[in-house]
C-alpha cells in the first residue's frame, strides 16, 4: 500500500536497514532530527552494523587498499593478509573493500584455511561485511565440499544482514550446490530468487540443468527449459541453456529435437547470445553424442568468431573439451595438437587440463608423450599435483619402469604434496616385488613419520623383512611404533611379530622388549612427578613473597595463561583445518574431503 | 581611511528586505551610521529573539514558560552564556558551541567606534533580556589575534591581493590567518578561501573563513553560499552544510544538488534521497544534473532499485533524455553496491556502444571489491575501445590455482584416489604448534580484597595497557611504540603486552622502573624473568 513505486522500493531497502537509519516518516520528525548536535545514537548495540559504503575509501585508506592490490599483484598473500590484520589495530583501519580483497585473492589460490581465518578475524574487529564478503565465504564453504555451513551462512545472511543480496549470490549458491550433489537445495534456492523479485537468470537454471543432466534426469532439463522459456516470454537469448537440453534431448533420444535445438543457438540468424561457455556446452554435448564431425565444424568457427577482448568465443575448456573428443576417437596426435593451440588464444592450461589429456595418453599406452607433457608442465609454470604424480606412477609400473615408477614418488613427497596410504601400498607392493628391499625400507623409513600406516601396511613391510631374515630391523620397527604416541601396536599385530620371530627362533624377543619400553616409560613417569612437583614448589614460594599465605592456595588453581585456538565454534576451526588440508595438498581446490 | 572602508564593506546587502525574519543570519547591521536599519529589524523578528531568549528564561524566574520550548535547535549550549547569545547576534546558532568566542564582547569595547563589533553591543543593548549581570558572566580570554579593532590601529589590514597570493601558494592556513587580521575579502577571495578549506578538510578553518563571510556583504550571494554548502561537505560536518542550506532564502538547483552531494559523499544517502523528494514537493523541477546526485546517492546506501525506478521517471516524468553520465551513474550505483555480475551485464545491454569510459568505470569498481581477473578483463576492454588508456608498469597477474569455472573438465578430477585427505602426522604437530591465542585475566596481581569480576575490571585500567590502546589507535600499522612507566610492570600486563604484540605485530618498548622491556612476536626480551 505504497503511494509510488519509489516508495516500496525504499521501504523494500529500508527494511534490511533498519537500525541505524530512521526511515524519514515525515519533514517534521525529520528536521528535529538533523538540528540535534549529536549523531543520532544507535539505540541497540546487537543490531548488526552496516557495511561502510564507497565515500569510506578515501586518504589513508585508499592508499592502504592500493598496498594491499599490489601484494597481491606479486602474489604475496601471506603479508596482505597480515599487514590487513595488523592495519584493523592501527590509525587506518581497512575498509571492507580492502578486507574482500585479500579474501577474493586467498580463494583464487585455494588458500581456504587463510581466508576463513581473515574472514573470523574481521569480523571480531567488527568490520560489517558487505554483499561481497557473504559471496566470497559461501563459494569458499562450497568449494571445501560443506554445502550444510554455507547454507547455514546463507540464511543467517537473509534473516539478519541489512543487505540484499546479488544475482552472483544466488549464482554460487546454486552452482555449489549442484557441485556437490545437492539438486534439491539448489531449487530451493531458485525458488527463493524467484520470492525475492530478482529477474530470472539463465545462467542459474543453466547450472540447474547441468545438475538434472548430472542425475540423468531428462525431463527435469526439459522442465526447467519450459520454465524458464515461460518467464522470459518465449524466447531463451542466452545461449547457456542450449547445450544442457541439448543433452537432455539426447538423453531421450530425440535427436532431431537436439540439432533442431543445436540450429536455434549457432544456425545462421540466430538471435541467441553465445558465450563461451555456451559453446562449450554445445560442443560438449555434440561430441559427447556421436557428433564429433559437427562439434569439429562448430569449433573451426567458433575459433574464427574469437575476437579478444571484445568477443570471448573460446576459452580454456573449449580445448579440453575438443581433448577429449579427440582422445575418445582415439586421435591423440590431434588432441595432442588441440592442446597446444591454446596458446595462440591466450589460453593457459591449469593442472586438471593437464590430468585430463595425460590420463587419456597413460589409458592408451603412450607413457613418453604423457611424460613430455609432464616435462610441458613445469616449463608453463603449472604445478602438477597427486594425481599427476600418481598417473605417472602407475603407468611406470605398468610398463615395468619400477625405478622410473619410484622416484616420481620421491618427487611428489619433496614437492610437499599429500599422497594416501594407498598410493604408498601400490608402491610398497611394486618394490617388493620387483625384490628391491632396500628401497622398500627407505621408502617406509621416509613416510612413517609422516603417513599413518594401517597395520597391514605394517605387517607387509615386516613380513618383507622377515622373509629375508632381517628380523632385528623388524624388531626396530616395533620399538618404534611402541615410541610413538600416535600409534597402536595391536594384539593382532603382536601375534604377528610373535609368528614371525618364531619362524627364526627369537619368540623371546617381543616381550623383552616391551617390558624394557614399560619400564622406561615408568621411570620417564615418576622422573616427569618428580619434576612438576619441584616446580610447584618453587612458584608457591615466589608467589608467597608477593601476596599473603592466605590466599595462595585458590590463587594457583584459578589464573594461567591459555595458549589455545582462536574463538570460533570447533565445527569452525574443523573446516580451517579441512581447507588446509585441501590448499596444503596443492591441487585444483575441487576435490577436497567429501566426508 | 580602513574604518569608512570597513562600514562600507560591512553593508548589508538586504538591509529592510521582508524578508528578513528568515535570513538565516539575521544581519545584525555591523554598521553603526546605519542606525535606522537596525532599529527597523529588531521589532521586525520578534520571534526570533525570544526564541534564542527562550532558553535563559528560566534563570530569570521562569516567567513566559511557552518559549522555553522553543529552544531546542541549539539546546546544547550553556544557559550561562544566555547573555553572550545575544551579543552574537543571529549567526551565534548556528555554530553550536564551537564558536569562537568574537561577540563577547564586554562593555568596555562598546565605545563609540564604528566596528561592527561595538555596533553589536549597541544592539544587544537595546534587547530587553540585556542586562548588566550578564555582562558579569565569566568570559573565556580573547586571544590578541581575535580583536581586530585592536590591530587596526596598529597596522593596515592586510590587502585582498596579499590573502590570495598566500591562496595560490597553497599556504592556506596563513591566508585564513590574514583575515583575522582584519583583511577584507573580496568575491574572488572568498572563492579562493572556500576552495582552500575544503582542500584542506579542515572544519576549524572553514568556520573561520565562514564567520568571515558572514560578516561580509557577499553573505547574501547564492553562489558563495553554495560553495559554503560543498565546503562544509568536504569538512564532513553535515550540520553545518545542512544549516547553511537551511537558511538561505534564494536557492537555486546547484544548492539543491551540492547539499544532495554533501550527503552522499558522507555516506548519508537516505537523507540526500530525502532531500530530492522535498526538492519535487517544493514544485521544483529536477533536471539532468539532480538525477546524477540522485544516483550518487542511491550508490552510498546501496539503493539499487531505486536508482532503476528514478531512471524511468527521468525518461518518463520529466522527460529527460538520459545521457552517457547517467548511464554512468547507474552503473555506479552497482558497481559501488559490489553487484558487479549486474554491472557488466548493464554494459553490455546498453542501447548503444559502451565507451572507454564505461570500461574503466567498470574497471575501477572491480578494483574496489578485488576481483582481479574482472579487473583485467575490463582493462583490457577499455584499451582496446581507447588504446591511449593503456597502463604501463603493470604488474601481471599471478595466475589463479585453477580455472575451475571454465576448464569444463572439474567433474572429471579423480584426485581423491591419489590424495591424503588427513594431515601427515607432523603437519599435525605443527599445526598444533601454530595456534591462536588467548588471554587470560591473572588476577594474582590485583592485592586488593574485592570479588573475581572487580579484580579482572581492575586490571583493565593499569596504565601501561591505556597507554597502548591510546598509542595504537592514532599510530599507523606496524609502529614501534614505547611505554615509559615509573612503577613496576605486573605480571598480566607483562602477558597482556606478549599476547598483543603478536596480534597487533608491532614492537613495543616497555620501560618500567626496573628495565626496558621490548616485546616482540609474542616474546619479550627479559625472557619472563624479570
Amino acid at each position: 500500500s505504497f503511494a509510488t513505486q519509489e516508495e516500496a522500493a525504499a521501504e523494500r531497502r529500508r527494511r534490511k536497514r533498519r537500525l541505524r537509519m530512521e526511515p524519514p516518516v515525515n519533514s517534521f520528525n525529520r528536521s528535529q532530527q538533523q538540528q540535534s548536535q549529536i549523531p543520532r545514537p544507535i539505540q541497540n548495540p546487537n543490531i548488526p552494523k552496516l557495511p561502510e559504503s564507497v565515500s569510506a575509501l578515501v586518504g589513508k585508506r585508499l592508499d592502504l587498499h592500493n598496498h594491499i592490490l599490489k601484494l597481491i599483484r606479486e602474489n604475496d598473500l601471506e603479508e596482505a593478509a597480515l599487514y590487513t590484520r595488523h592495519s584493523v589495530y592501527s590509525n587506518c583501519r581497512p575498509t571492507i573493500f580492502t578486507v574482500n580483497t585479500v579474501l577474493a585473492a586467498q580463494l583464487r589460490q585455494a588458500k581456504y584455511g587463510a581466508l576463513l581465518q581473515l574472514h573470523g578475524f574481521i569480523n571480531q574487529a567488527g568490520i560489517a561485511p558487505n554483499i561481497i564478503t557473504y559471496n566470497l565465504i559461501f563459494q569458499a564453504y562450497l568449494d571445501v565440499r560443506k554445502p550444510e555451513i554455507a547454507l547455514e551462512h546463507y540464511k543467517l545472511f537473509i534473516d539478519n544482514a541489512p543487505l540484499n543480496p546479488s544475482i552472483a549470490t544466488f549464482r554460487i549458491l546454486v552452482k555449489g550446490l549442484v557441485s556437490n550433489d545437492n539438486l534439491e537445495k539448489a531449487m530451493e534456492i531458485k525458488e527463493d530468487m524467484a520470492v525475492k523479485g530478482f529477474v530470472v537468470d539463465p545462467v542459474v537454471y543453466s547450472y540447474l540443468m547441468m545438475g538434472c543432466v548430472k542425475n540423468s534426469d531428462a525431463d527435469g532439463v526439459l522442465k526447467l527449459y519450459q520454465e524458464l522459456k515461460e518467464k522470459l516470454g518465449g524466447f531463451v537469448d542466452d545461449g547457456v541453456v542450449y547445450g544442457q537440453l541439448m543433452k537432455g534431448y539426447f538423453m531421450k533420444e530425440m535427436e532431431k529435437e537436439a540439432m533442431e535445438c543445436y540450429e536455434e543457438a549457432v544456425g545462421e540468424n540466430s538471435k541467441v547470445r553465445m558465450s563461451a561457455m555456451a559453446y562449450n556446452y554445445v560442443l560438449e554435448a555434440l561430441s559427447e553424442n556421436g557428433k564429433f564431425d559437427e562439434a569439429l565444424k562448430l569449433f573451426d568457427a567458433v575459433k574464427k568468431e574469437h575476437n579478444p577482448p571484445r568477443h570471448l568465443a573460446v576459452n580454456l575448456g573449449t580445448f579440453n573439451v575438443m581433448v577429449n573428443g579427440y582422445c575418445a576417437g582415439g586421435k591423440f596426435e590431434e588432441a595432442m595438437e588441440v592442446f597446444r593451440q591454446m596458446g595462440d588464444f591466450k589460453c593457459s592450461p591449469d593442472t586438471l587440463s593437464f590430468n585430463n589429456l595425460m590420463n587419456q595418453l597413460c589409458d592408451n599406452e603412450l607413457l613418453a608423450e604423457a611424460e613430455k607433457l609432464y616435462g610441458e608442465m613445469e616449463e608453463k609454470n603449472v604445478k602438477p599435483d597427486e594425481y599427476t604424480y600418481g598417473l605417472l606412477m602407475d603407468t611406470c609400473f605398468k610398463e615395468g619402469k619400477i625405478d622410473e615408477g619410484a622416484a616420481y614418488y620421491k618427487t611428489m613427497v619433496e614437492s610437499n604434496l599429500r599422497p594416501n596410504l594407498a598410493v604408498y601400498n601400490r608402491l610398497q607392493d611394486q618394490l617388493i616385488k620387483a625384490g628391491k628391499l632396500d628401497d622398500a625400507k627407505s621408502f617406509f623409513d621416509m613416510m612413517v613419520s609422516k603417513l599413518k600406516m594401517d597395520d597391514e601396511a605394517y605387517k607387509f613391510i615386516m613380513r618383507a623383512l622377515s622373509e629375508a631374515g632381517r628380523l632385528d630391523e623388524m624388531l626396530k620397527i616395533v620399538d618404534e611404533m611402541l615410541d610413538d604416541d600416535t600409534v597402536r601396536v595391536s594384539e593382532e599385530l603382536q601375534e604377528f611379530v610373535k609368528e614371525e620371530l618364531r619362524k627364526g627362533g627369537r619368540e623371546g624377543d617381543l616381550e623383552k622388549l616391551m617390558e624394557e619400553k614399560e619400564r622406561l616409560k615408568a621411570e620417564a613417569k615418576a622422573k616427569e612427578l618428580a619434576d612438576a612437583e619441584e616446580k610447584k614448589k618453587a612458584q608457591s614460594i615466589n608467589i608467597a613473597a608477593l601476596i599473603p599465605p592466605k590466599a595462595v592456595e585458590e590463587k594457583k588453581e584459578t589464573a594461567k595463561l591459555l595458549w589455545e585456538n582462536e574463538a570460533g565454534g570447533v565445527e569452525e576451526a574443523d573446516v580451517v583445518e579441512m581447507a588446509k588440508g585441501v590448499e596444503a595438498g596443492g591441487s585444483n581446490g575441487q576435490d577436497p574431503p567429501s566426508c | 581611511s580602513t574604518s569608512a572602508a570597513a562600514n562600507d564593506y560591512h553593508q548589508n546587502p538586504q538591509s529592510g528586505s521582508p524578508s528578513q525574519h528568515q535570513r538565516p543570519y539575521p544581519p545584525q547591521s555591523f554598521d553603526s551610521q546605519n542606525q535606522t536599519n537596525t532599529n527597523q529589524r529588531v521589532p521586525q523578528s520578534p520571534n526570533q529573539w525570544s526564541t534564542q531568549h527562550g532558553g535563559q528564561i528560566p534563570q530569570y524566574g521562569g516567567q513566559n514558560p511557552q518559549h522555553g520550548g522553543q529552544r531546542p535547535p541549539y539546546g546544547g549550549q550553556n544557559p550561562q552564556q544566555g547573555g553572550q547569545m545575544s551579543q552574537y547576534g543571529g549567526h551565534n546558532p548556528q555554530h553550536g558551541g564551537h564558536r569562537p568566542q568574537y561577540g563577547g564582547q564586554r562593555p568596555q569595547y562598546g565605545g563609540p567606534g564604528n566596528n561592527y563589533q561595538n555596533q553589536n553591543v549597541q544592539q544587544s543593548n537595546q534587547s530587553q533580556y540585556y542586562t548588566p549581570q550578564q555582562q558579569q558572566q565569566p568570559q573565556p580570554p580573547r586571544s590578541s589575534n581575535q580583536s581586530p579593532n585592536q590591530m587596526n590601529e596598529v597596522a593596515p589590514p592586510p590587502s585582498v591581493e596579499e590573502v590570495m597570493r598566500l591562496c595560490q601558494r597553497r599556504l592556506y592556513k596563513d591566508a585564513i590567518e590574514l583575515l583575522d587580521k582584519g583583511a577584507m575579502p573580496d568575491r574572488e577571495c572568498f572563492v579562493l578561501l572556500f576552495e582552500s578549506c575544503a582542500n584542506l578538510k579542515s572544519l576549524e578553518h572553514s568556520k573561520k573563513v565562514h564567520d568571515h563571510f558572514l560578516q561580509s556583504k557577499f553573505r547574501g550571494d547564492p553562489k558563495l553560499n553554495n560553495m559554503v554548502i560543498s565546503m562544509f561537505g568536504e569538512c564532513s560536518s553535515i550540520t553545518d552544510a545542512k544549516r547553511v542550506f537551511d537558511h538561505m532564502v534564494d536557492k537555486d538547483m546547484d544548492s539543491w544538488h551540492l547539499m544532495m552531494c554533501a550527503y552522499s559523499d558522507n555516506g548519508m544517502g537516505d537523507d540526500a534521497l530525502h532531500l530530492f523528494e522535498e526538492m519535487t514537493k517544493h514544485g521544483l523541477k529536477p533536471n539532468e544534473e539532480t538525477f546524477l546526485t540522485v544516483f550518487l546517492a542511491c550508490a552510498t546506501v546501496g539503493g539499487i532499485e531505486e536508482a532503476f525506478l528514478h531512471f524511468d521517471s527521468m525518461k518518463n516524468e520529466h522527460g529527460i533524455s538520459p545521457k552517457t553520465e547517467h548511464y554512468l551513474g547507474v552503473l555506479g550505483v552497482l558497481g559501488k553496491c559490489g553487484h558487479l555480475v549486474e554491472a557488466e551485464q548493464y554494459i553490455r545491454d546498453l542501447p548503444f556502444e559502451p565507451t572507454a569510459d564505461f570500461w574503466e568505470a567498470m574497471r575501477n569498481y572491480a578494483r574496489l571489491h578485488g576481483d582481479i581477473d574482472l579487473e583485467d578483463y575490463m582493462e583490457e576492454l577499455m584499451v582496446d575501445v581507447d588504446p591511449s588508456k593503456a597502463v604501463i608498469n603493470k604488474i601481471p597477474t599471478p595466475p589463479p590455482k585453477s580455472f575451475k569455472e571454465t576448464n569444463m573438465v572439474t567433474s572429471k578430477s579423480r584426485i581423491l584416489e591419489f590424495r591424503n585427505l588427513t594431515f601427515y602426522k607432523d603437519e599435525a604437530k605443527e599445526m598444533a604448534a601454530k595456534k591462536g591465542v588467548v588471554y587470560v585475566p591473572d588476577t594474582r596481581f590485583v592485592l586488593h580484597d574485592i570479588d573475581q569480576e572487580a579484580k579482572e575490571q581492575a586490571l583493565l585500567y593499569h596504565s601501561e595497557r591505556l597507554a597502548i590502546a591510546y598509542g595504537i589507535i592514532c599510530t599507523p600499522p606496524r609502529k614501534t611504540l614505547t611505554i615509559i612507566k615509573n612503577l613496576r610492570v605486573c605480571g598480566d600486563c607483562h602477558n597482556f603486552i606478549k599476547i598483543m604484540s603478536k596480534i597487533i605485530g608491532r614492537v613495543l618498548i616497555v620501560r618500567d622502573n626496573k628495565r626496558f622491556h621490548h616485546f616482540k612476536d609474542g616474546k619479550c626480551s627479559c625472557g619472563d624473568y624479570w
